[in-house]
């Protein structure tokens, strides 16, 4: 049987439905821009029907549940790729930084030092008595000592560099571990009861992408709703409200690994696959130690090959035994021996004690190294080896780049999917509100009506 | 498929930030005027860069060698030549004396020749920037020197091969030695020009004369302008391989330096035509970012 006040109940309960439906369209349109949001949806249900003799009669609306669009599966895959995607930024940044030490585009790098200290051997071999040309071959290996130097020094640079950031993701992860921790405690304590954290939920899930581009983190949800995370070695980040953190520890060659500071003497850098911390490591611990290797092998070579030959021979003053070269670029003190840059005559042109001062047979020998293979097991000459350093870099910043931007490419293409899904639509909010607003307007409209039958029904007595 | 506003601003950005990257390298192209400016560009090809750059400089190298080599074998052949113009003299004067019975006129024939001596002497002992062209490697050392009671000349240098590079392990000896070309040691048929001198002169000074001894000497220095011949013609040699090399090294180094243009240069027209069509594609980015981003339904709504 109807019922006036049933009615009447009906229109009040529409009426609040569709004002909530508009508190969501509201609180959507407000965080179109919120980085992370995922968008709120009322489900709307219809209330118990009611059995009546006349058939079964409905009893009004209510908001069923105000759900996060929100795909599970596309953040997990999203948060994946940023693992990859911090791994090859960083080792991209780490090889540019490599390059430029090496960049022979314009014409006044290294292989040019390289090529004028060897010509100015062969200038001595016209003149083997002039002061001038003993002079001028002081100053290019001077100037070639002191540009093997830099290279090595620099690379030693971008090594410090890259040490700093591991110190700074450190710090970073340890603050994000924390915030999540703080955030698992406020979703679990709401949805215990029978409340939805939407907005914590999406801020917690921001945490975790940022956390991932940093270090590569495995992340379960437990049915509680707090989230535990797990780095690669087992060890756990967060568990329900509480953090690990991590530090940092200075390894055999100065610089820093990563541990937990429950365990802060063992590294765990070989659990660590992906993130900035890997390309960090990737960088700082292989790419940059190989070219320095590569380095060091040829300054030793060259350096060995010439100061064998030079003290072979005699100097204008009748010396010999001299060393050309001294000290080596990982000790930082690559240079050219003080004998013989301090007293030219020393400089060793001639192959034999009585030939001084016509003879240029030792400074046609020390000239003719250029051309000899004397680099990787007899096959190569220096200036081979030193080409194959410069393409050798070229060809691992050609590689990072493309694996950085093609990641890029996916993690913008999923990116956009998860906005296609979770994201707000302002035009889509607007036609909703005009739906909720006329509902309104038509429950309100209904409450009015039925006070009219009210008050007619009262008029009747 | 549901597109929000956010996906439409992304897709926007994106584009911009991808035409404007490609707008920066085309401008770097433009302004350096090479298509290879870091070595990840083109890791094959900077390679190349810096081995034919290497290449272009070791030629450079050697035609730096090649030119005081040249002056060098240029002074010494012109002394030789002095030297044999000498020796001829020596030999006329020889002749005309033995024919002649005239104390007098030997005696100025005597003088004559240690004129000659004397001379061929200095030319022996030139020098080229300091240092001596006949001594071997004691390029410090006077080659002849005098000794005045004994009228005897002695060889003070060594028989160091001076030599110069030419290539790539290639090197060529570009002296001549004072003790070959001038006292004949070593040389077939070989004569001390010196000692033939000092002994044509005595012979012209001897009493009583003795015209067969001066005719003799008239062989002698025959052998003398023979031995002189042979060094100039060896000389000669040396200073076509010089030559010859050099013309080789110059049209190389023409080759390498086209080769290195092709790999490392960019083409004006073909660089400025990029940078203008990706000048055109950062606008048109921009353009449809504009048009994308300005609708929404509040326009049509009352």
């Amino acid at each position: 049987m109807a019922n006036i006040y049933g009615v009447l109940h009906v229109g009040q309960q529409a009426l609040l439905a569709q004002q909530e439906a508009l508190n969501v369209t509201a609180q959507n349109i407000a965080n179109a821009n919120t980085p992370g949001y995922s968008r709120q949806r009322v489900v709307m249900e219809t209330t118990t029907v009611v059995a009546s003799d006349t058939g079964n009669m409905g009893t009004g609306v209510t908001i069923g549940d105000i759900e996060r669009v929100y795909n599970s599966y596309l953040n997990h895959q999203i948060r994946e790729e940023s693992e990859t995607l911090g791994r090859w930024q960083t080792e991209k940044n780490g090889l540019e930084r490599v390059e430029v030490v090496f960049n022979e585009a314009s014409q006044y790098g290294l292989s040019q030092s390289l090529g004028e200290f060897w010509n100015a051997w062969q200038d001595l071999v016209s003149n083997p008595s002039g002061y001038t040309e003993r002079q001028m071959l002081i100053g290019s290996a001077e100037d070639l000592a002191h540009r093997f130097q830099g290279a090595y020094s620099d690379l030693s640079d971008i090594q410090a560099e890259m040490d700093n950031y591991v110190s700074q993701g450190v710090s970073e992860i340890n603050i994000k571990a924390a915030g999540i921790a703080e955030l698992n405690q406020k979703i679990v304590q709401i949805e215990a009861g029978s409340g939805i954290a939407n907005s914590f939920r999406d801020e917690r899930d921001v945490l975790l992408k940022e956390l991932s581009s940093l270090i590569d983190i495995s992340a379960v949800e437990q049915d509680n709703s707090s989230l535990t995370l797990t780095l690669g070695d087992g060890g756990v980040l967060v568990e329900g409200a509480f953090s690990s953190n991590l530090t940092t520890l200075t390894n055999g060659s100065g610089y820093q690994d990563v541990a937990w500071e429950s365990a802060p003497s063992v590294g765990i850098n070989s659990s660590i696959s992906g993130g900035q911390l890997k390309g960090l490591f990737e960088a700082r611990d292989v790419a940059v130690p190989g070219y320095k290797e590569q380095l060091e092998d040829l300054v030793d070579t060259i350096r060995d090959g010439v100061n064998a030959i030079h003290a072979n021979g005699f100097g204008l003053d009748g010396s010999t035994g001299n060393a050309f070269f001294t000290g080596a670029v990982e000790d930082n003190d690559f240079g050219i021996a003080s004998t013989v840059s301090g007293d030219v005559n020393k400089i060793a042109a001639a192959g034999t004690a009585s030939g001084v001062p016509g003879d240029n047979s030792n400074a046609i020998s020390i000239a003719e190294l250029q051309n000899s293979l004397t680099m990787s097991s007899n096959t190569a000459t220096y200036d081979d080896y030193y080409n194959a350093i410069v393409s050798g870099i070229g060809f691992d910043v050609q590689q990072a780049t493309s694996s950085y931007t093609q990641q890029d490419a996916m993690i913008s293409y999923l990116e956009n999917y998860r906005e296609s899904i979770s994201g707000v639509s302002l035009d889509e909010e607007m036609i909703n509100m005009l739906q909720f607003e006329a509902a309104y307007e038509s429950a309100a409209k209904l409450i009015s009506k039925i006070d009219e039958m009210l008050q007619t029904l009262l008029n009747i007595v | 498929m549901r597109v929000t506003n956010k996906q439409l601003l992304n897709v926007v950005t994106r584009s911009v930030t991808l035409s404007s990257e490609q707008l920066l390298k085309a401008q770097e192209r433009v302004a350096s005027m090479k298509v290879i400016n870091r070595p990840s560009d083109d890791p094959a090809g900077m390679n190349r860069v810096l081995d034919y750059r290497k290449k272009i400089a070791s030629i450079d190298q050697y035609l730096r060698n090649i030119t005081p080599a040249k002056t060098r074998v240029e002074t010494t052949v012109a002394q030789l030549e002095e030297v044999h113009d000498l020796l001829e003299d020596a030999k006329n004067i020889a002749i005309s004396q033995v024919s002649v019975d005239d104390a007098s006129a030997r005696a100025t024939a005597a003088t004559q020749v240690n004129d000659i001596y004397d001379g061929i002497r200095n030319l022996a002992n030139t020098r080229l920037s300091g240092s001596y062209l006949f001594s071997g490697y004691d390029t410090s050392t006077e080659p002849f020197s005098k000794n005045e009671t004994t009228e005897e000349v002695t060889y003070n240098g060594d028989s160091g091969e001076i030599r110069t590079i030419l290539g790539e392990g290639v090197t060529l000896r570009i002296n001549a030695h004072g003790n070959e070309t001038f006292t004949g040691s070593g040389v077939t048929d070989g004569v001390n020009i010196f000692d033939e001198l000092k002994t044509l002169k005595d012979a012209l000074e001897a009493t009583p004369f003795d015209s067969s001894a001066v005719m003799g000497q008239v062989d002698q220095i025959e052998k003398a302008l023979t031995q002189i011949e042979k060094m100039t013609a060896q000389q000669s040699t040396v200073y076509n391989r010089l030559e010859q090399t050099e013309d080789h090294w110059i049209n190389l180094k023409q080759t390498f330096e086209n080769a290195l243009s092709d790999t490392e240069d960019a083409d004006m027209a073909q660089v400025v035509v990029e940078l203008q069509s990706q000048e055109i594609a950062y606008e048109m980015a921009l353009a449809s970012a504009a048009r994308v981003l300005e609708k929404s339904l509040l326009e049509f709504l009352g």
